[in-house]
């Protein structure tokens, strides 16, 4: 196992996987930008075998797995050399494709954790200034608790929680509504707005504050301030029914992508 | 190019790809379109495009695609 140093090398790493094999697969979603953000965090590390790149990112708690392989064979060799610790990989497919790699994944050790799948909310885009009342912006002084209740509530293998870095980045974009209850934060949405497309990335309230509306208004002013958008996405825990059946009563429909999570926890082994 | 904006229209309908600048940053495209165009361009034109060439830098206009193309051997 070695660090990626530099975008160069490990772009010819990757290239000696040929995408012409019949059997090439890839779960590398990564962007340029994001790659070399994590070279210089020093945080990406990669196996190369003949036929197959393994390239691991430290999210701290765990490894998250990234693969291209020209096979599944040539995948499981790969997937079998990493070294003992946690690993977390998203296996991003439609459901008809990738059963052959999540049994790859489980020869060499991984479990099948949780099935995200993504939903789509197709609108018409509107030009409209909307004015959102700033006590619903989250400010540097609430980084702190909303990361609080992110790590309460969420699962760190399924749902990618964002660190405090990330978070005060988000915050500064005020891509962070709150409903703030005293100093705590009683419910938040994050999301990302890209020219027509916007990506709701978390939308959670507290659960000592539900059914109390929160939740109802933060996706209002998300809505409103994602006006010119005209593609919003979501991933959803597939067997959390209550919270589709909510972003289906806002429109939202399935698209066909799903997320297999797949972990390989430290004591499975070989 | 009318072909590569109809590949891109199959693939994204309700968008104007022609008014476009950079289709990701106008949010037209995101990495999963990324790789539904990549499938196609590589079945339309017999090629294979390199793994570390599916970056959105070389899909964000018409344009972009025609370099990349023109890279792997194809004349537009």
């Amino acid at each position: 196992m070695e660090k990626v140093t530099d975008w160069k090398s490990l772009r010819e790493l990757t290239s000696g996987i040929s995408r012409r094999s019949e059997g090439y697969t890839s779960n590398l979603y990564l962007s340029h930008a994001d790659v070399e953000i994590l070279i210089a965090k020093e945080a990406l590390w990669q196996i190369a075998i003949p036929g197959a790149l393994i390239i691991l990112r430290n999210d701290d708690k765990f490894f998250r797995v990234y693969h291209l392989a020209e096979n599944n064979l040539s995948l499981e060799i790969a997937l079998k050399s990493i070294p003992r610790n946690v690993y977390v990989s998203d296996l991003i497919d439609r459901p008809e494709h990738g059963d052959k790699i999540i049994s790859s994944y489980i020869k060499s050790g991984f479990k099948a954790h949780t099935i995200l799948k993504r939903m789509t909310l197709i609108k018409e885009s509107k030009k409209i200034d909307f004015i959102t009342n700033k006590k619903f912006i989250a400010s540097t002084e609430d980084v702190l608790s909303i990361h609080s209740l992110l790590e309460r509530q969420l699962d760190p293998y399924s749902e990618q929680i964002p660190n405090i870095e990330d978070i005060k980045r988000e915050v500064q974009q005020e891509h962070i509504l709150i409903v703030r209850h005293g100093s705590d934060v009683a419910g938040m949405i994050m999301y990302e707005l890209r020219g027509h497309m916007a990506h709701l990335r978390l939308w959670h309230v507290d659960n000592r504050f539900q059914g109390r509306g929160i939740g109802k208004s933060l996706m209002t002013i998300f809505l409103n301030r994602c006006c010119q958008a005209h593609r919003i996405l979501l991933w959803v825990i597939a067997s959390n029914t209550r919270s589709v059946s909510i972003y289906e009563r806002y429109g939202f429909v399935f698209d066909g992508l799903q997320d297999q999570i797949m972990i390989r926890p430290q004591e499975s082994l070989r | 190019m009318n072909t590569l904006l109809k590949i891109l229209k199959d693939i994204r309908p309700e968008c104007n790809f022609q008014e476009s600048k950079d289709f990701f940053e106008d949010g037209l495209l995101d990495s999963f379109d990324l790789m539904a165009l990549v499938s196609e361009l590589d079945k339309k034109y017999n090629i294979s495009i390199d793994g570390m060439d599916i970056i959105p830098e070389n899909f964000n206009t018409v344009e972009s695609i025609k370099i990349l193309l023109n890279r792997n051997g194809v004349e537009l």
